[in-house]
């Protein structure tokens, strides 16, 4: 059997990008925390860019007491960027970025930060995701890389993989512009001053209920702040998270990369997917029908399979796993390419 | 009823073939040693004695040579062998095409169907079937699955059915639940796991298989005549009754010796053909001695016995039990070219990329008369291939020699034209 290269490196890049990004600041402040459960002193951090400071009258994450859903677990991020893929807010240590997409347009219309403070973290995001489309989903993202090992898991305890119907697929990709649209009217609504009272139960409504928040601490051994009753609003977003977190272990466990259908971040990353650098292109005529593309696919997407065409296939739905380039056994019937330069094919 | 049904016929067919037998004591085991004799001398490579003594020798299956083992037969390239031998028995394909075997079979079979059903009928008349220990028939054409029903008196037949349609999307949990219900059907019969080391295990057997045929094939489209067609094809059909890390060794040895010869050999001057169709397999070579007689070389083939057999390897996503099943699945039907299945995409797909790619002069299109799915396809491939612009033959023949000289005029002109 041949050895599945981008497999293999796709493997040790997520493993590699975990710990970077959970404990890079560990690296870059030279290990020193402090007082590790205690909130953070004024932000240090430095980044491409000022960082974001909330208006006046705002509440910021900082502000929340400890044992609240929203407390952070420990220090400020080492930069104060927002990458494209997932790294949270919660992570142990302040993490070594500041936070994830949904973070950071939530955060900023409660803030009502003037758009000119917010654009060049919304320039940098968009050019990451012009580069690599949704490979910051399937190569990076450390929570895919945590559903990855359940999926391993479940691989080696020899379970078979649930394949869910396309209409359900369909469903969840709706259900997360749902959840997005709703994150960000929550957030706005409570922004108008009027209102500003609602921001200590509604502030960031999605990092409340995210498995990120309660996933990401457990790796630098800290305890994340896993329920809060104080108020019905806060009890309530605690069994939302929890059961969130069931569906999240549940969707990866049995399925494959189904959690990624249902998550926001993925979803704004896919919309500067199709036309992005990293494309997958299929030479027809060598295709044998064999579907172990669309067999392979986590996302469940069958066009390469179906298409009889030569064609340049960047979906949004796709997450650049090449799982498809790795798996084809036909000499160069699909390959990666980056920018019209051809970097890998699929090769018996 | 239908148990008493089963044994009268079996009495009757008995009856034929002790009638038969008493006559021709020569159909006893078909004789193809003089076959393999006249297909040798030309050779000259050392590793091929390997291959037609398999063949001379497992003509019969009575002393196969393991016999701790059962012997499990199938039809078809559309069993998955991997689950034979993870179950611990040993994978024979019976696919037959011999001219005896032929005439003998039409005793039982009306004399106007496919040869190959034949064939393999007639062979119940050579005891070929006699140590068998099950046979395992898929649902390929209608010739086969009354195939299974000629069979059942004499032994235990596994019928595995699939729809007509090999599309992945449509189909790909039906796969996967048939070939989940054979290995648990040979489970029970040997007492054994099929599991997934078992499968995983059998995988690499098969793979490496592949891995080999790949190399020879592509040595054969780049370097035509080192490895003669003739040889070629019995190498392949060395395949169906060799297990296949023998055949992989042995294999492997045959392209070291051809790599050695393909470096100081002048080059080729004939025609390359490229075969497509029904299968080609040893005693039956009366196109390859045709096209051999006119100087050609098939260089490369897209049949059921060849290519067909042992040029898609399994690729498994999966390492479950299931996924493994399904890979399988993908590897024997969904990527298979077979007329059965609806669709001709692939087939055309195929023979262009290759007749492209190795650089051929010309198609051969070879149907066994009177399978129909192959004969109602050759329609729309002659027109999609002119449309392309790549030289096509249809030959409508079978197992008898009778056509030859009608077949070799045809050739020539196809030749002529080609020029």
């Amino acid at each position: 059997m041949k050895i599945k290269k981008l497999s293999i490196s796709r493997r040790i890049l997520q493993v590699l990008f975990l710990i970077v990004i959970i404990y890079g600041a560990y690296i870059f402040k030279g290990g020193v925390i402090d007082k590790p459960n205690e909130p953070p002193a004024q932000s240090e951090a430095k980044g491409l860019f000022p960082a974001l400071k909330p208006s006046k009258g705002s509440l910021s994450s900082e502000q929340f007491k400890k044992g609240s859903i929203l407390w952070p677990s420990g220090d400020m991020p080492v930069f104060e960027n927002y990458p494209p893929s997932l790294v949270c807010r919660f992570n142990p240590k302040g993490g070594l970025f500041k936070a994830c997409i949904v973070h950071l347009v939530s955060e900023n219309l409660t803030w009502r930060t003037n758009i000119r403070y917010l654009l060049p973290h919304i320039t940098l995001f968009i050019l990451l995701c012009f580069l690599f489309g949704r490979m910051w989903c399937g190569w990076v993202c450390p929570i895919g890389s945590v559903g990855d090992f359940l999926t391993w898991l479940r691989r080696k305890m020899n379970i078979p993989v649930k394949r869910f119907p396309v209409l359900m697929r369909k469903g969840l990709r709706t259900s997360s512009y749902g959840i997005m649209t709703l994150t960000f009217s929550i957030s706005a609504f409570i922004g108008i001053p009027n209102y500003a009272r609602f921001q200590c139960y509604w502030f960031l409504p999605y990092c409340q209920i995210c498995p990120a928040r309660l996933i990401c601490p457990l790796f630098g051994f800290i305890k994340p702040n896993w329920k809060d009753f104080s108020t019905a609003v806060s009890a309530g977003f605690t069994i939302l998270a929890w059961i969130l977190l069931g569906l999240f272990i549940a969707a990866f466990y049995w399925g494959r990369r189904v959690w990624c259908h249902l998550c926001p971040i993925g979803l704004m990353n896919s919309w500067f997917n199709r036309g992005s650098g990293v494309e997958l292109k299929k030479d027809a005529i060598k295709c044998n029908k064999c579907g172990s593309c669309a067999d392979s696919c986590p996302m469940g997407l069958t066009e390469m399979y179906e298409a009889d065409k030569n064609i340049i296939y960047n979906d949004k739905h796709c997450i650049m796993c090449m799982r498809c380039v790795d798996v084809c056994p036909r000499d160069s019937c699909l390959s990666v390419n980056f920018f019209g330069k051809k970097l890998f094919e699929s090769k018996y | 009823m239908d148990r008493d049904n089963a044994r009268y016929m079996k009495d009757e067919y008995l009856k034929i073939i002790k009638t038969y037998l008493g006559q021709l004591q020569t159909a006893h085991t078909p004789d193809i040693s003089p076959a393999i004799q006249r297909y040798t001398q030309n050779s000259n490579l050392k590793s091929l004695s390997f291959f037609y003594d398999t063949l001379l020798k497992r003509s019969t299956f009575l002393d196969y040579g393991i016999p701790k083992k059962p012997i499990v037969g199938y039809f078809c390239n559309l069993v998955p062998e991997e689950v034979i031998y993870a179950a611990g028995a040993v994978g024979v394909r019976l696919c037959s095409s011999d001219d005896v075997c032929a005439r003998l079979g039409e005793e039982i079979i009306p004399g106007d169907f496919c040869s190959m059903i034949k064939s393999s009928c007639g062979a119940l008349f050579t005891r070929r079937y006699d140590n068998l220990d099950l046979v395992v028939v898929p649902a390929a054409c209608d010739g086969k699955l009354k195939l299974a029903e000629v069979l059942s008196p004499f032994k235990e037949v596994y019928f595995l059915d699939f729809p007509r349609d090999s599309d992945y999307l449509k189909n790909a949990e039906i796969w996967t639940q048939k070939y989940s219900q054979f290995a648990e059907f040979l489970r029970k019969r040997y007492n054994a796991r099929v599991n997934r080391e078992d499968l995983l295990n059998a995988c690499k057997l098969t793979n490496k298989r592949t891995d080999i045929f790949r190399k020879i094939y592509s040595l054969r489209a780049s370097h035509p005549g080192i490895i003669n067609a003739f040889d070629y094809f019995a190498i392949a059909s060395a395949s169906f009754v060799c297990e296949a890390n023998i055949w992989s060794a042995y294999a492997e040895k045959l392209y070291k010796e051809a790599q050695y010869l393909a470096g100081n050999k002048p080059d080729f001057k004939g025609k390359k053909i490229l075969l497509a169709g029904s299968s080609i397999i040893f005693p039956n070579y009366k196109i390859l001695d045709i096209l051999n007689e006119l100087g050609c070389d098939i260089s490369a083939d897209t049949t059921c016995s060849a290519y067909g057999r042992m040029y898609d390897p399994v690729e498994i996503d999966e390492d479950t039990q299931d996924g493994i099943l399904r890979a399988l699945s993908l590897k024997y039907i969904a990527a298979s070219m077979c007329p059965c299945f609806l669709g001709i995409d692939k087939l055309i797909d195929r023979i262009v990329e290759i007749f492209r790619e190795h650089s051929l002069n010309g198609i051969i299109y070879h149907n066994l008369r009177l399978c129909q799915v192959f004969e109602m396809q050759s329609f729309a491939l002659r027109h999609i291939l002119k449309d392309k612009g790549l030289p096509f033959l249809f030959i409508k023949t079978d197992l008898s020699k009778e056509d030859t000289g009608q077949i070799k005029t045809r050739i020539e002109a196809f030749l002529e034209m080609m020029r």
